[in-house]
């Protein structure tokens, strides 16, 4: 502690790069946003409980404008802000951000993340994009108001009533998916490279493969969305049209279903993305809590990866009714039904864990068994949709809402309350008054039901999703007193979760001081001192047995084992089930899981190339328009940068350090030339007519070639950082990972060239 | 032994060079002959997919590597692959289509 102790403010808790402190970070900013979008949600359901009245205290303060209560266009942005809010910027940063960067390294007995600085890089990217959130509230036209999903053509044009804070949110959200790549490749990293000695798979807690999981899904599909929103961006701002069509689009144009095929690409994912750290969470607080070892861990791990990389192919699912093509509807829909197999073979070992256990009905536990019952709900009610015939019904209605409230603003929410009330000794060294704990979990058990229940029972009714006002239609004014209870309900739900706001400031000054290991529990994070030492671990663990280990016969007067206790026990696997080792250094696995991102990055864009102008009426061809042998000599630059920058880590090997200098600088000069050929390239094409908004063909070249000559300029300016570096000898001890790890970008860079050049310029 | 290693490298480095450079006229001939568009498209095909397995392979020295290095780059190229192709049905086979079509 004492290093710690003498570096300032600032350092310490503003721009630390301890795990410990960027969770805490994640903590206070997802439950502030949290807060502010459960203020929003309480506004939508007086709306819609008392439309066009005013709102009663501080309705003057937010809509001066109008006399203190709501006009049409507010509900839009108030249930797009509330929904983008509540999933990237409260859930996410909470279940990810928090629980991911405190527990992993804890649990798998590491002393910090892989890359700390890129840790602390991706906070910090998360706070700008809250930044730039917070301030679209505040744009001429006001917040976003097109959806959380962003639809186009709505989102994608200008001319609507959608002004600049649709922009903000974009960018919000674009920085936020920045900021979970960079979590992703750490978390991804750590957990394969970091575990303590003797931590094989088999030891991990279920939370860590959650977590896991989750991020793998992240950095796979998140680019998809991110190159979805850029595009929608310039359908904005630069006048093109990859996402709109007939009237909206003068110069022909794109398709508003490839957007959704983008968003939903990364969007059902996203809902896994979420939930897969409670599921994992769940299993272990059950376990803890019921005393015994979690039933079927393997079982339970192979269907959370099943679920995984199902949740990849059944997007669709959410575009029934978009007028897709009637037999991909189906094969997604029994997809999406088939996901409902390994789900419940988790679902049941939850039980069977719980069987027979000896339970002990902590505040946690009480959190975690919510999960297990609201998810039934949720999980159930999801079948229904997932049936096409039946979806055509009740899409875009309350039952839509009502599930995926079940799912996320239930399940989920009582599970990051499950994470908090359970780590919370850990984190702040202080116990939660558990008291206040179940109260709040009793009155949110009853509340959020009150809420969410009647939400299915007026969408069966037929009451549509996202309308402000109920009141003008007949066939819903049946419906409408249970409208105005649900307003009453959200009220008293949102009004109990002071409680645990109270109870969270509250016991973070006055609270208990907590024991190391207040919970009983097996995993690693509970034999550190609560909060943990800064490196974690007074003395690095090493692990002879797995995450569950309670009742076992030879743990003596307790009944349960640390996963560093050596024991003498037949449990003792050590030596059969050390943790492998891995033969790859965590830079090169970083930079190449920082790849699959890349990839999945450009199949969003060449992917919608290809598609939009295969689909295209209008055949234009690259060849007609495009000065093919400059392109090709410009080809033959990157080619020859890429053997410059191989050429400079075969010096690094050879312990040739001014070659690798010349080799380097070489490689920056070429990459700088294909730059400026480029530049030249565009400037006699824009003058000859040929503009980013010329045609679909035109905006697909300028922002596929434009983004990869973005990703050339950062790879130059990386490799003009090493080169500064490698002035100096204390350098060269690093040099080959840094010179690896960058050519490996370096020629990624070049392969996208290689397919643009033959997709672009010569089909 | 790191000295002869690397010669190897040497050799091998340069011809991959002059493979990749060598590909890309070959591309640009064949865009500029005469040949039906369908057979210009697999030529196109091949020398694309031969151009980044070269750079992978040797580059990127992807030969050398474990089998589950492998996989982050073929995974996902898989995905994008698939991903594609589902979506030509909506993207591709619907666009030239109109409203009334569709219903
Ligand atoms: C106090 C609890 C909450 C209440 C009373 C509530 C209420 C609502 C209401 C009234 C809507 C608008 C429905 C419509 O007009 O179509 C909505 C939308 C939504 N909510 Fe909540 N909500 C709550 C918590 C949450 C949480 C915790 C999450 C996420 C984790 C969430 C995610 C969403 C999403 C994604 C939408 C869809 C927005 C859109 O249509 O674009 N909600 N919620
Ligand atoms: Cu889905």
């Amino acid at each position: 502690m004492s290093g710690h102790g003498k570096e300032s403010f600032i350092s310490r808790f503003v721009f630390s790069t301890d795990h410990k402190v960027i969770a805490i970070q994640y903590l206070i900013t997802g439950l502030l946003f949290l807060g502010f979008g459960g203020a929003m949600a309480l506004l939508m359901r007086w709306q819609l409980a008392f439309p066009w009245q005013p709102i009663p205290f501080i309705g003057h303060l937010l809509f001066s404008s109008s006399g203190g209560f709501l006009v049409p266009e507010h509900y839009p942005m108030l249930f797009t802000m509330h929904g983008s809010i509540m999933v990237f910027f409260a859930i996410t940063p909470i279940l990810l951000g928090a629980l991911g960067n405190y527990s992993i390294p804890l649990e798998i007995g590491a002393q910090d993340m892989a890359f700390p600085r890129l840790n602390m890089m991706s906070y910090g990217s998360l706070f700008l994009g809250s930044v730039l959130i917070t301030i679209s509230f505040f744009m001429p036209g006001g917040a976003a108001g097109s959806g959380w999903t962003i639809y186009t053509p709505l989102s994608s044009s200008t001319t609507t009533s959608i002004g600049w804070g649709q922009d903000l949110l974009i960018l919000g959200l674009a920085l936020d998916g920045v900021s979970l790549l960079m979590g992703g490749i750490n978390y991804i990293t750590t957990i394969v490279k970091l575990r303590a000695r003797g931590m094989s798979l088999r030891r991990l807690p279920l939370t860590t493969w959650g977590l896991f999981f989750s991020a793998v899904l992240n950095t796979v599909w998140l680019p998809l969305v991110v190159a979805a929103l850029i595009m929608v961006l310039c359908d904005r701002r630069l006048d093109t049209a990859f996402f709109t069509a007939g009237p909206l689009a003068p110069r022909g144009g794109g398709q508003a279903l490839l957007y959704q095929h983008l968003f939903w690409g990364f969007g059902h994912p996203e809902v896994y993305i979420l939930i897969l750290p409670v599921w994992g969470l769940v299993g272990d607080l059950l376990s803890v809590f019921s005393r015994k070892p979690a039933f079927g861990y393997a079982a339970t791990v192979i269907s959370m990866s099943t679920i995984s990389v199902l949740s990849g192919v059944v997007w669709g699912h959410h575009m029934f009714t978009s007028g897709m093509n009637p037999l991909v509807g189906k094969a997604f829909m029994f997809l999406t039904i088939s996901i409902s197999i390994p789900t419940a073979v988790f679902f049941l070992n939850w039980l069977a864990t719980l069987w027979r256990g000896s339970i002990h009905f902590t505040t946690p536990m009480l959190f975690a068994l919510g999960v297990v019952f609201v998810f039934a709900i949720g999980g159930l009610t999801g079948l229904y949709n997932a049936v096409q015939t039946i979806d055509v019904y009740i899409h875009d209605t309350y039952v839509v809402v009502g599930h995926f409230h079940y799912t996320l603003a239930a399940s989920v929410l009582f599970g990051a309350f499950a994470f908090i009330y359970f780590w919370f000794p850990k984190i702040f060294g202080r116990e939660m008054n558990s008291f206040l704990g179940k109260l709040h979990f009793w009155l949110s058990l009853v509340l959020l039901n009150a809420v969410f229940f009647p939400m299915i029972l007026v969408g069966l009714r037929g009451h549509m999703r996202r309308i402000a006002d109920a009141t003008g239609y007949t066939f819903l004014q049946p419906v409408q007193n249970l409208n105005v209870w649900m307003g009453w309900a959200a009220l008293f739900l949102v009004g109990s979760q002071l409680i645990f706001f109270i109870n969270f400031i509250v016991s973070l000054f006055a609270g208990r001081k907590a024991s190391s290991n207040p919970w009983n529990a097996a995993s690693l994070a509970w034999t550190t001192s609560s909060p943990p030492p800064p490196e974690n671990f007074e003395v690095v663990p090493s692990v002879y047995r797995g995450p569950h280990e309670y009742s076992a016969p030879g743990s003596g007067d307790r009944d349960w084992m640390t996963q560093s206790e050596r024991g003498s026990s037949a449990t003792t696997f050590a030596g059969k089930e050390t943790a492998v080792s891995v033969p790859v250094t965590s830079g090169k696995l970083g930079i190449w899981v920082f790849l699959v991102s890349e990839i999945m990055l450009f199949t969003g864009f060449i992917g919608s190339y290809i598609v939009l102008r295969l689909g295209n009426p209008v055949k234009i061809s690259g060849l007609q328009v495009l000065n093919i042998p400059l392109l090709a000599i410009n080809t033959g630059v990157l080619l020859t940068s890429s053997l410059t920058m191989a050429l400079s880590l075969r010096a690094v090997q050879m312990r040739d350090y001014v070659n690798l200098r010349r080799w380097l600088l070489l490689t920056a000069g070429l990459g700088s030339l294909f730059l400026m050929i480029k530049f030249f390239d565009y400037l006699h094409m824009w003058e000859s007519g040929f503009t980013i908004s010329s045609n679909l063909f035109g905006s697909c070249y300028y922002l596929l070639t434009g983004f990869h000559a973005l990703h050339v300029l950062s790879g130059i300016v990386v490799i003009l950082c090493l080169w500064f570096a490698s002035r100096k000898p204390a350098f060269w001890t690093v040099a080959e990972g840094r010179v690896e790890g960058s050519g490996l970008y370096w020629h990624f860079i070049d392969i996208v060239w290689v397919i643009l050049f033959a997709v672009l310029c010569l089909i | 032994m790191h000295e002869t290693k690397s010669n190897v490298g040497l050799a091998s480095y340069i011809w991959v060079f002059a493979g990749l450079i060598f590909l890309t006229a070959l591309e640009v001939l064949a865009v500029s002959a005469d040949f039906s568009k369908t057979a210009v498209l697999l030529f196109l095909l091949g020398t694309v997919a031969a151009k980044a397995l070269l750079i992978a392979l040797f580059f990127m020295h992807l030969k050398s590597e474990k089998w589950w290095v492998w996989l982050l780059p073929a995974l996902p190229v898989l995905l994008s692959i698939l991903f594609i192709f589902a979506l030509f049905p909506d993207i591709v086979y619907h666009a030239a289509q109109t409203f009334e079509h569709r219903i």
